[in-house]
């Protein structure tokens, strides 16, 4: 009886031990946040989005750089790769040579890290319209910080598609073992890219908008400007140009005084800037986090303790008319450099009292996309519409202030100027005004003349057809099970 | 202080002697083998204190109270009796000798049994082996005695720990062994003083160790601490001395000749003034000492033990130094026939001074290797001197500079239950705590010895960390024997918490350097805090059936089923069974007629599913990490952002390992030879890896998945011999242990491995067909002579392979043909992991005299000598006296190339991979027992004095400082890379001991 009684106690004891288990083995994380309990409020929503705004600043992973310029600028007649040596991003002198394969470390890195992007842009648009609007002080918050992650997306998907091409298109969040996404066609992605800026375009504020803290963030004007650069890329010239014209027409941007002015830390985000990537001034470790940029650091020469990369071509520096103040504000010489020639660019180089903490990373903004590049792009859009006078208009206009009101130089193009004259000076005016800020190389694919002008600059290798695209990452063509198809060529 | 205690000790144990009334009893007291008398013998009232020992002629005589009813003949080697006196006044004994003891029982898993029983393959050490042999940790008490477990030392550095892998290296993740102590489950012992340990068992194969389930798979290493026996009060006293002293320097250039090779003026002041040898400078003599005090007793009902226990280690190398302070009370009693309870605690205080080591970069060692011997310790001014040719700092200054001081306090204990239920049915609760605190004390004075060498601001930082434990178990054991047939049966259900907490922060510029200001108090500037917390939970059910008919026919199976926090959602338990079988051929008819050789032969075969929970805490959440941010507004201010990094997996579980293992046991002529022979075969599948998936799904680390498989199969034999020639004792062992380890996969689209970071290279990888960690690097061939071998060094195109190589570069093998020397021509160059390992043991004793030494060895492993890069590099730093024959001219040498040659000879090669074997003794010891006669005066009932040493010799063929490289432990956190084993980063090296000791008892 006794024994009875004692097992009953046993049979209590084990069961009370079994009832709290069952909890206590549900340890919560601690200190970071789990998936399940994240995107419920107003302040997750932003702190998702902040995320996806942080790859616009990634210049290097996994010790490889793949900032835009390094394709833009260095494998375009402007700039050849600088460094050191030619093991100084060995990766790049690849590209450049148009000598890259699938196991080229630029482009496996802009595919990883591009997507990794999207995939947080993704997460926003996936998990931030499940948020009660209720939860938001302000309901129209909810819908601008969507669209500004679709906004992202669609820059990401840009930067993709110049390099690549046509592109797996993802819009919602996978498992990592989902089937693989097979390449959309170069149309597919457009259209993605379109429909996301024209669906964010009505939920972003007006730059004159913004508030001066949230500076920086996406405005209706970048979505409109970057849905008139992919029209353009795609040759939509009558869409392109209205919606150009619309922009020039709303007063938001105009451009600045002094062309010399627009790369100064004075004038970031200023009137002539449309988009830019910012930047901060550094603390002096680069811990706990750093939010500077290298570019600085990676372009000024070896006599201001550079590294010396892209350097400013013969070809770029005969391409400047006599007397063009813009050449002073896009090259600058120093003899005391590493590698090739001894021209430097100098529009991202800040002086180190201008970076007085940190001694690689500096505060200086990238001028993504700038007033004079629109009105550029407008030009373009104008003359295929067979609207020369709008065209010349605005080319006048980036001339103008170029010109910085010496009446010697640069003049107006007139009348005279006209049917494909005009448009080479077009295509001149793009290679000047917009010098050595990583848009040539694309520039000169989207017109069609990448093989041309690459020939006849000396780069042999580069064969029509084929290098006006990068070679996809073998390693994930391995890791899709070859779903992934290779671009022609490679 | 300590002479007086002992006075009052010994008094108060004479007058107890003096009590009521008493009868004499004498006797003689022999051997039963050779009729020989035995001196020294104890004979105790059994359930008190009284007690005697026996003179040199055996006799004895002994006054006891008239209530008397039993004696208890003892004697070292000699199986006790218990006599009753029923009467007499004379009591001659004759004690058979004990050879290997078959009825020793051992702790198994929640429970014990007799040795002869086991199915499973478990080695044991005694308290003997360990009171045999002083050590100044438990895990050298270890080392080279049981097979299948090979321990290494990761650094010669007081208090410092050791890797531990038991039947090979189970996982990429961490294979270390599980401790269960006093069975309370933890991740480490050398809180333990080595003289509180009763008995040590290593289970090994998964039929031994399934009973722990998740956390079986590595082994398990149990450990059961001192409790008091039934009979005479005794009172211990241990005590030992020592000097330590390093046992190699390596044979670096002095003054002259590295100013002459490195083309310095050899008349110039700068460079003939001074002749410094650094290594000398480093290196002390160092004591250790260490006191132990317990007392132990008991009675039918109840019995205890408490003990004290001091221990303090200089390092050999300045400014390291260790001291660890433990009490302990362990008691049981049986409160009624039903109902006993009982108790071990022990505290710990320990605190550690620790120097930079386990980097390449920071640590001592290679600082002094590094320095030029032409430079000056201290400036004339007495301040330190700077490196007059290179980047290193100077090491005394770094040591003087180092203030890094760890305490911890650390209560560990259980309490526990057990009440009879009926005849053989038991239950037992036992409740457990694991309490630690660790407090981290660093303080960085300011120096300007250098622009290389210097801290402008001092610094303090102050960590506080606590692990709060508690495990809860119930058991419910039967027992019955019905014929031949013999059943136990073991059911019960276990929970177990760990939490961790710590804070800390640092804060700069304090008034003076005085200790007195090295709190964060004192400082003004630069504060910075921080602070974490984990925990993880599991909750156990465990079941055994032990069967065993005849003695003959022994069969085992278990199942534990574990759930843990650790364990994705989708697979919150997993289930560990396992099954053995023992044959005991020797209890066969057909045996009979070589029994009277082979006395007892039994035939072991075992198999289990057992796991490694070692995943990580959350490794299958989907966690949202900070710090995403971006820059925004004209301020232009850190705007914060959070995102996934890896998506999880529910599915994440623990690693499965399945393992066989068939042992075989023979004891033979009169057992006094013992053979133990086991193979095993172990499979570890289900790896916790971050295999590669698909980039456009985004995710910034891979996610974890369960995949990959590693085999360790091996062979361990041990043999020992115990027999006795006229009256020397004497006991010769041997064991060798093989495992040969390989990598199956790796998952799916599995990449290797990459680890062992040396100055910014990997040493290791871990690849699919090769094992663990194995080396990786370029292969060199010689050094070219000429230019012309530089030009016909081509690949099959034609290409010159290294065609900015000058004459008296080293050439490096072109693998991939490509024409260029690259990462793609890295191959396998060597495997940290050793081919064998082995120790030999010899013990005797001529009667008042013992002595024992103890052989231990690795075969067949390789070592990487990063010393090299200093001592056969560019000059840049001192080098080693061998490059005085460095290659010169053509065919001056082609082993060692020219010191000014490309800095390409200093790539990661098999330059630098060097023959690992060594053969070490590791103790010998020569102790003198003194006789009880003169002894019994103090009521001393034994007391020998002994002189030993570790390490005296040590063979090998390695050039660094010692040859025992365990794993590489991040420098700042300590915490183990698993894949990083056997490179040496001038780590803190072993050295010889010399000790005096004694041991008392009363």
């Amino acid at each position: 009886m006794k024994v009875l009684k004692s097992l009953i106690y046993i049979v209590l004891i084990t069961f009370f031990l079994n009832s709290c288990s069952e909890d206590y083995l549900d340890q919560p994380v601690l200190i970071d946040n789990v998936i399940a309990n994240f995107y419920k409020t107003e302040a997750d929503a932003n702190l998702a989005v902040i995320s996806a705004y942080d790859p616009l600043q990634w210049e290097i992973k996994e010790d490889v750089y793949f900032c835009e310029w390094n394709i833009g600028d260095i494998c375009s007649d402007d700039a050849i790769k600088g460094g050191e040596n030619a093991g100084d991003q060995p990766y790049t002198a690849d590209i450049e040579k148009f000598d890259a394969n699938s196991s080229n470390e630029l482009v496996l890195m802009t595919w990883k890290y591009m997507y990794i992007a999207i995939v947080r842009c993704n997460l926003v648009t996936d998990n931030v319209i499940d948020i009660p609007v209720s939860e938001f002080a302000d309901p129209a918050t909810k819908d601008r910080i969507i669209a500004e992650a679709k906004f992202l997306r669609a820059y990401y998907y840009f930067r993709l598609i110049k390099v690549f091409g046509g592109v797996p298109l993802l819009t919602t969040v996978h498992s990592p073992y989902d089937d693989y996404v097979p390449r959309s066609t170069t149309e597919e992605t457009w259209a993605l890219i379109e429909k996301d800026l024209s669906e964010a375009i009505p939920h972003l504020p007006l730059k004159t908008d913004v508030l001066l803290t949230e500076l920086g963030r996406v405005t209706q004007g970048a979505a409109k400007a970057f849905l008139v650069k992919a029209y353009v890329f795609q040759e939509k010239w009558s869409l392109a140009e209205l919606l150009a014209n619309e922009i020039i027409l709303s007063g938001e941007y105009d451009l600045d005084l002094s062309y010399s002015n627009v790369f100064s830390l004075s004038a970031e985000n200023g009137i002539g800037s449309i988009f830019e990537i910012q930047y901060m001034e550094e603390g002096t470790s680069d811990w706990p986090s750093t939010r500077g940029s290298l570019i600085s650091k990676l372009q000024e020469s070896r006599s201001g303790w550079g590294w010396g990369m892209n350097r400013p071509t013969a070809d770029l520096i005969a391409e400047f008319e006599t007397g063009d103040p813009r050449l002073d504000a896009t090259v600058y010489s120093d003899a005391s450099g590493y590698l090739g020639n001894f021209n430097h660019p100098k529009k991202y180089v800040l002086a180190s009292a201008d970076r007085p903490n940190h001694p690689t990373r500096g505060p200086l903004n990238i001028r993504v996309f700038r007033y004079a590049d629109l009105l550029l792009l407008h030009a373009e859009a104008a003359y295929h519409n067979s609207n020369e006078i709008g065209a010349r208009e605005s080319v006048n206009k980036v001339r103008e202030r170029a010109r910085g009101g010496n009446s010697t130089i640069l003049p107006y193009l007139t009348t005279t100027t006209t049917g494909n004259d005009l448009l080479l000076a077009i295509w001149h005016e793009r290679r000047v005004e917009l010098g050595m800020e990583g848009h040539r190389f694309f520039d000169l694919v989207r017109q069609k003349r990448a093989s041309e002008v690459m020939q006849a600059f000396g780069e042999t290798n580069f064969v029509k057809g084929i290098h006006e695209l990068f070679p996809v990452p073998e390693a994930e063509i391995l890791l899709s099970g070859g779903v992934l198809e290779q671009n022609f060529g490679y | 202080m300590k002479k007086a205690l002992f006075t009052t000790i010994i008094l108060l144990f004479s007058v107890l002697n003096l009590l009521s009334q008493v009868i004499n009893i004498s006797g003689k007291v022999i051997s039963s083998t050779d009729k020989t008398p035995i001196p020294g013998a104890s004979i105790t009232v059994v359930g008190t204190t009284i007690g005697i020992s026996t003179d040199f002629n055996g006799d004895y005589s002994l006054t006891v109270p008239q209530s008397t009813e039993k004696l208890m003949f003892n004697f070292i080697g000699m199986k006790s009796q218990d006599v009753l006196i029923a009467g007499r006044t004379i009591i001659n004994i004759e004690l058979d000798e004990e050879l290997f003891e078959l009825e020793e029982v051992v702790t198994i898993g929640y429970g014990v049994q007799k040795k002869s029983d086991l199915t499973g393959s478990i080695s044991s050490i005694s308290s003997d082996d360990i009171d045999k042999m002083p050590v100044m940790s438990i895990d050298q008490a270890m080392q080279g005695k049981a097979t299948g477990v090979q321990i290494t030392q990761n650094s010669g550095a007081p208090g410092s720990n050791v890797m531990i892998r038991i039947r090979g290296v189970g996982t990429v993740n961490n294979s270390n062994p599980l401790y269960v102590i006093d069975g309370l489950a933890t991740s480490s012992m050398n809180f333990l003083n080595p003289s509180d340990i009763k008995s040590i068992e290593i289970l090994k194969d998964a039929s031994a160790t399934a009973i722990y389930g998740s956390r079986g798979a590595n082994g398990v290493i149990l450990i059961s601490t001192k409790s008091g026996g039934k009979g005479k009060t005794e009172i211990t006293f241990d005590a030992y001395t020592g000097l330590q002293e390093k046992w190699r320097t390596l044979d670096l250039m002095n003054a002259f000749d590295y100013a002459t090779i490195t083309g310095k003026d050899v008349n110039d002041p700068q460079y003939s003034t001074y002749d410094t040898d650094w290594q000398s400078e480093i290196f002390r003599l160092a004591p250790v000492q260490n006191y132990y005090l317990s007392a132990t007793g008991g009675n039918e009902e109840s019995n205890y033990s408490i003990s004290g226990g001091y221990f303090q280690q200089d390092g050999i190398i300045i400014g390291s130094d260790y001291e660890r302070i433990t009490f302990r009370i362990n008691s049981t009693h049986q409160l009624n026939k039903r109902l006993k309870i009982g108790e071990n605690i022990s505290f710990t205080h320990d605190a550690k001074n620790s120097i930079p080591e386990y980097s390449e970069y920071a640590s001592i060692l290679n600082h002094a290797i590094a320095m030029a011997p032409f430079d000056p310790v201290y400036n004339e001014d007495g301040s330190f001197s700077a490196s007059s040719t290179n980047d290193v700092a100077n090491p005394i200054g770094m040591v003087e500079h180092t203030n890094n001081l760890y305490k911890s306090n650390r209560v560990v204990g259980n309490l526990f239950a057990q009440i009879e239920l009926l005849e053989g049915l038991k239950f037992k609760t036992d409740y457990g705590i694991d309490l630690s605190y660790g407090d981290s004390h660093v303080f960085i004075p300011a120096y300007d010895i250098s622009p290389d060498d210097q801290n402008l601001t001092n610094v303090v930082i102050r960590d506080s960390q606590n692990w709060t434990t508690w495990q809860w178990e119930n058991t419910l054991t039967y027992h019955k024997t019905i014929n031949k047939h013999d059943i136990n049966l073991l059911v019960g259900m276990t929970a177990q918490d760990v939490k961790y907490n710590n804070v800390g922060g640092s804060k700069s510029n304090t008034p003076t350097d005085d200790p007195e200001f090295w709190y964060l108090d004192a400082a003004t500037e630069d504060p910075v805090i921080g602070g974490g917390a984990w925990e993880w939970s599991m909750a156990s059910y465990l079941g055994r059936f032990i069967y065993n008919y005849n003695s003959k026919y022994l069969l085992t199976a278990s199942m534990r089923v574990d759930g843990s926090s650790k364990f994705g959602t989708n697979n919150k338990y997993g289930y560990f069974p396992s099954g053995s079988l023992g044959w005991k051929i020797s209890e066969e008819d057909f045996f009979i007629p070589i029994k009277k050789y082979i006395n007892n032969m039994k035939l072991r075969v075992g198999y289990g599913q057992i796991g490694n929970q070692e995943i990580g805490l959350h490794a299958y959440e989907t966690l949202i990490k900070g710090d995403q941010n971006y820059v925004l507004g004209t301020n232009q201010e850190m705007a914060n952002g959070s995102a996934p990094f890896s998506i999880g997996n529910p599915n994440l579980k623990w690693e499965t390992t399945q393992q066989l293992s068939i042992g075989l046991d023979i004891f033979a002529f009169e057992n006094k030879i013992n053979l133990i022979a086991d193979y095993y075969y172990k499979k570890t599948k289900d790896m916790l890896l971050r295999t590669p998936v698909p980039m456009i799904f985004g995710n910034v680390e891979y996610p974890f998945t369960n995949a990959g498989e590693i085999v360790n199969e091996g062979i361990e034999i041990s043999f020992n011999y115990r027999n006795h020639f006229n009256k020397v004792n004497y006991d010769i062992g041997f064991n060798i242990s093989k495992v040969n380890n390989i990598v199956n996969s790796l998952g799916n689209g599995g990449e290797e491995i990459y680890s062992g970071l040396f100055r910014g290279s990997y040493v290791s990888i871990t690849e699919v067909g090769k094992p663990i960690a194995s080396f990786y690097g370029l292969e060199t061939d010689g050094i070219f002579q000429n230019d012309y071998e530089v030009e016909e060094h081509i690949n099959s195109a034609g290409a010159i392979i290294q065609p900015l190589a000058q004459p008296g570069d080293i050439r490096f093998i072109d693998r991939n043909d490509d024409g260029e020397i690259d990462i793609e021509d890295n191959t396998i160059i060597g495997s940290p992991l050793p081919d064998f390992t082995y120790g030999f043991n010899f013990s005797a004793d001529y009667k008042f005299i013992d002595l024992a030494f103890f052989f231990q060895g690795v075969y067949g492993n390789d070592i990487f000598n990063g010393n090299k890069y200093y001592t056969e590099g560019t000059g840049y730093y001192n080098l080693s006296s061998s490059m005085n024959d460095s290659w010169t001219g053509e065919g001056t040498s082609n082993e060692l190339p020219n010191i000014n040659g490309s800095s390409n000879n200093l790539r990661i090669s098999s330059r630098y991979i060097e023959d690992g074997s060594y053969l070490r003794l590791k103790n010998i010891q020569l102790g003198f027992t003194l006789p009880k006669k003169l002894l019994n005066k103090f009521s001393i009932s034994h007391a020998r004095f002994y002189i030993g040493a570790s390490n005296l010799f040590t063979f090998t063929k390695y050039e660094g400082f010692d040859p025992e490289i365990g794993e590489g432990l991040n420098p700042v956190t300590k915490e183990a890379n698993y894949l990083d084993i056997g490179i040496d980063r001038g780590s803190y090296p072993q050295f010889k001991t010399y000790l005096l000791g004694l041991n008392i008892k009363f």
